[in-house]
Order: C-alpha cells, then structure tokens, then sequence
C-alpha cells in the first residue's frame, strides 16, 4: 500500500504546473508595481525570496535528519517530497538569477526522538510564516499560493505522530558503561 | 467591495452552507469517535459560516442562503461513506477558501488562509489524500 504521507510525482508535477499560472500573475501584477521606488524589487519579490529561503532551510533539515537519523527517513520522506515540490513551484514563480545560496548545513539532534522534534518544530515555524505572509502579499494569486503551501506542511505534520516513543533527551553522563 | 471579491466571499459562504449541511447529515448517521469528530467539524463550519455571511452583509451585500437540497452520495450509511464525505466537503470549502484568498478583499485573507489550513487539515484526517497544494485546483 503506497504511503498517503509521500508526495506523487504527478501530484508534485501538477503543482508545479499550477504554479506556472500563479508565477504569471504574480509576474503580471508586479509589472505594474513602482519596481523602481523599492529599488528594483517589488515587495512580492521579496516574499518569494524569503519564502524559498525558508523551505530551503527547512529542507536541509529534513535531509540532513534523514541522513543522520536512518529510522527517520522513511517517516520524513513525505515533508522532504513536499519541500521539493515546493521549491520548484517557488523557482518558476521567481527564477533565481545566479546559483542559490546554500544554507549552511543545519545542525541535527543526536538522538532521533530529538531530532524529530527539532524537524516538527521547525516545520510549524514554517508553516506559520507562510501562513502570515499571506497578508503581506500584494497579488492574491501569490497569497494563494503561500496559504496552501502552509496547508500542504499542516496535512503532513497532521499525519505525524507528535513524538517518538524512545528518549527525548540524552542520558545523564556517567549513566552508561 | 469589487464584485469579484464580492463573488469569491459568497462562494466561500456558500461552501460552508453546505458544509454545515453535510455535517448534520453526517453526524446524525455516525456513533463514536466518528461522531465526536463529525460534531467538531460542523461546530467549526458553523462558525465560519457565519463569519463569511457578517462580512457580506458588512459589505453592503445580501447573504446566499442554502441551497433548497444539496446531492449526497447514496448509500451514505458506513463510517467509511461518512468519511469519503467529509474528504469531498472539506476539499470543496478548501477550494473555496483558496478562492477567496486569491479573489477576496484583502481584510480576509488572513481568516480565509486559517480555513484553508483548518479544511486541508481535516480532509487529510477523515483520510484523504495530501497535496503540494491544498484547495488549488488544476
């Protein structure tokens, strides 16, 4: 049985083609902003960009998690398609003109049950600006497409446990042999 | 008020007529934990749809009403069915929802944004599928 939680690749193709309309618009509507009063970028430019810098960040989590923490790529897998996905949508709404900057490599929790909490808590602050920057948007299309990215990260997290049974936190040292 | 965005906040309201409808629908064939969630649903829809329906009338505009009937799928008696229901109802109000974010005024894009997150959330629940974008139709 295929796991609800991955993301298809025709789903995340589907999206993506979504998003080339929604990149029109956006691209449509800023044309006719004053680009030049803000300095040659239009404030949903800016949020573009903020947000792709946050589903970046949030992205290396997830893979350095999966990574690090074998147990957790399998139950991951479907946030790390999801940020994929969503990171294409954001380059065709907003092709980045030189090579991206790469975020530096995000420091994981040694024990898995840690470090799905660190993911999962970084996951909802990503959720929640995507969420808030909906009303800093100018063009509604582009709004639109920040709110259902952050309805996309709480349908997976809805799908996740909230902990992991195992240690939270590392034992007191001195307690092993 | 533009009537587009008059448009998309009547579509949105008009979603949630139907959702509030589905739920009683729902609720009163369900038992259990199903009932329970059910129940929690249609109080939330409630709510929004009188939310939606005050932002119509504080623009100036008269409120859709419910539909004189609404289609519901036949037989509509197991807790599967129930749930199958409740998927397409709250993929409906997601899509309206995303409607109203892009066409409404830009005072509800921050409570049309939570019903998007709010219905995507529950659609996933009641056991439907996720989406890179929830409530953005292709």
């Amino acid at each position: 049985m295929p796991d609800p939680r991955r993301v298809s690749r025709r789903t995340t193709l589907v999206g993506s083609g979504l998003l080339v309309a929604g990149a029109a618009a956006v691209a449509a509507h800023d044309s006719g902003e004053t680009d030049s009063a803000a300095g040659g970028t239009s404030p949903d430019l800016m949020l573009i960009a903020t947000a792709r810098a946050e589903i970046d960040a949030i992205a290396a989590l997830v893979q350095r998690a999966r990574s690090r923490h074998p147990t957790l790529e399998a139950r991951l897998g479907g946030l790390a398609d999801l940020h994929t996905a969503h990171q294409a949508i954001l380059e065709r709404a907003a092709p980045t003109s030189s090579t991206p900057s790469t975020p530096p490599e995000p420091r994981v929790a040694d024990l898995p049950a840690d470090a799905w909490l660190q993911v999962l808590s970084q996951e909802d602050l990503a959720r929640r600006s995507l969420l808030t920057s909906t009303t800093a948007a100018r063009s509604g299309a582009l709004a639109q497409v920040l709110a259902s990215m952050s309805a996309g990260i709480s349908q997976q997290l809805a799908l996740l446990p909230a902990a992991l049974p195992g240690p939270a936190t590392a034992p007191a040292a001195g307690s092993g042999s | 008020m533009r009537q587009r965005a008059l448009d998309a906040l009547q579509a949105a309201l008009a979603a949630e007529h139907e959702a509030v409808y589905v739920y009683g629908v729902l609720g009163a064939r369900s038992t259990g934990p199903l009932r329970e969630s059910l129940g929690e649903q249609y109080v939330a829809h409630r709510a929004r749809r009188d939310a939606w329906s005050a932002a119509v009338l504080a623009a100036g505009a008269e409120p859709v009403g419910t539909a004189a009937a609404y289609a519901l799928p036949r037989p509509l008696t197991t807790p599967a069915q129930c749930r199958a229901e409740a998927v397409r109802i709250e993929e409906h109000c997601s899509a309206a929802s995303a409607f109203l974010i892009a066409a409404g005024p830009d005072s509800l894009r921050g409570p049309a944004s939570v019903a998007l997150n709010f219905s995507a959330v529950a659609a996933v629940r009641f056991g439907g599928d996720t989406s890179v974008l929830p409530g953005v139709r292709s």
